[in-house]
């Protein structure tokens, strides 16, 4: 190992252990306070990275009065909140029941974070045991689920999947016992989707900017019912 | 909750912006919280919670445009967040650290605040282990000629 590969091993990990790097520390003084700067430079990036965090609020902090107008703010928050709430539950009461397509978009939109560009997949036994709940089956390597999960969905547990598709991630509700009905398109806020029927219920995707027809296609010959 | 703290943390070297580390944060355990059963190994709590907390920032930055971070502003007049250490060196540090792209601080705040290996780093970034040191070179590298550049001595 030269001068110049050793540093940049150091640059990179100033505490590498790699035996290469120690055996040149021995024999060259220069690269061996080359690595007791870096390792003094991350001591303090360290330092400088450890900012105070909320959770770390002193004794005095906890303990100290409030202050004097925060009270009195509070209440007038809680008080329009409740005004809010329950104006939310009237409407809410004299609304008629979702569709749908609005249940799966809302159901979608509660479990955002799974929508992701990911290359990681989930178990495969996982994956097995959340269709197997619902009497499913997935032919093995038919699609590259990142996500799955058993979700509550209009009274019944269904198998919520993520796919990775080469368009992004789609979302996938597959529905076992829905009333019988045609394909129906989904267009909401920059949202597509397709609910499909399938050999028993339907089947639901969502995505953004991709072909959705396709997808559920390849789900529904994909999926044993 | 543990590890809350290295999670603020993480979200505030990325995003720069204390309101928003704590909001993504709060998100973020929320998150967690709901999908408990996903997480199969109670020992990988903390970069499940840290790739929670990446996907809820990066969720974040797709649905809204945010201000551009003052970086002045962020260092100088933000006290609460930057004020653990009153020492010279520290805050000039802390300067050069939110001026590094994000592509070379996270992989830095991964290894030197959160103790991951370079693997470790490769595999939350989904980046091969070489383009790891590669970052983590070049972020020392910069960080280093601003140090030196600041005072004129080494760090």
């Amino acid at each position: 190992m030269n001068c110049e590969q050793f540093r940049t091993i150091v640059g990179a990990e100033p505490d590498s252990t790699d035996p290469d790097v120690l055996a040149h520390v021995e024999h060259c003084p220069d690269c061996a306070r080359y690595r007791e700067e870096m390792q003094a430079m991350d001591r303090l990036i360290y330092r400088a990275l450890a900012i105070e965090t909320p959770a770390e609020k002193t004794t005095e902090q906890v303990l100290s009065p409030p202050q004097p107008r925060a009270p009195r703010l509070w209440r007038m928050a809680a008080t329009v909140l409740l005004t809010v709430l329950a104006g939310m539950m009237a409407l809410w009461l004299l609304t008629p029941r979702e569709s749908f397509a609005e249940a799966a978009i809302t159901h979608m939109r509660h479990e955002q974070a799974s929508m992701v560009r990911t290359s990681e997949t989930v178990d495969d036994t996982r994956l097995e045991q959340i269709l197997a709940a619902a009497g499913l089956q997935l032919k093995p390597g038919a699609a590259r689920v990142s996500y799955a999960q058993s979700c509550q969905f209009r009274g019944q547990q269904i198998p919520h999947l993520v796919v990775q598709t080469e368009h992004g991630p789609a979302t996938v509700l597959v529905v076992p016992e829905a009333p019988a009905q045609q394909r129906e398109k989904i267009d909401e806020d920059g949202l597509q989707g397709v609910i499909m029927p399938a050999p028993r219920g339907v089947i639901v995707v969502l995505g953004e900017n991709m072909p959705v027809d396709e997808v559920a296609h390849t789900l529904l010959s994909a999926l044993q019912y | 909750m543990p590890f809350r703290m290295d999670v603020f943390r993480f979200v505030y070297w990325l995003c720069r912006d204390r309101a928003l580390a704590e909001d993504v944060v709060q998100e973020t355990m929320l998150r967690a919280w709901r999908s408990l059963d996903s997480l199969s190994d109670e020992k990988a709590a903390r970069p499940w919670l840290l790739t929670i907390a990446r996907r809820e920032l990066a969720r974040v930055f797709e649905r809204k445009r945010l201000p551009v971070v003052d970086l002045d502003a962020a260092s100088e007049l933000d006290p609460q967040a930057l004020a653990v250490d009153d020492r010279h060196e520290v805050e000039e540090m802390r300067r050069a650290i939110l001026k590094l792209d994000v592509i070379h601080r996270e992989p830095l705040v991964l290894q030197v605040l959160m103790g991951y290996s370079t693997e470790e780093i490769a595999r939350h970034l989904e980046i091969s282990v070489a383009a790891v040191l590669t970052r983590l070179f070049r972020a020392r590298q910069v960080l280093r000629q601003q140090m030196l550049g600041s005072d004129g001595t080494q760090p």
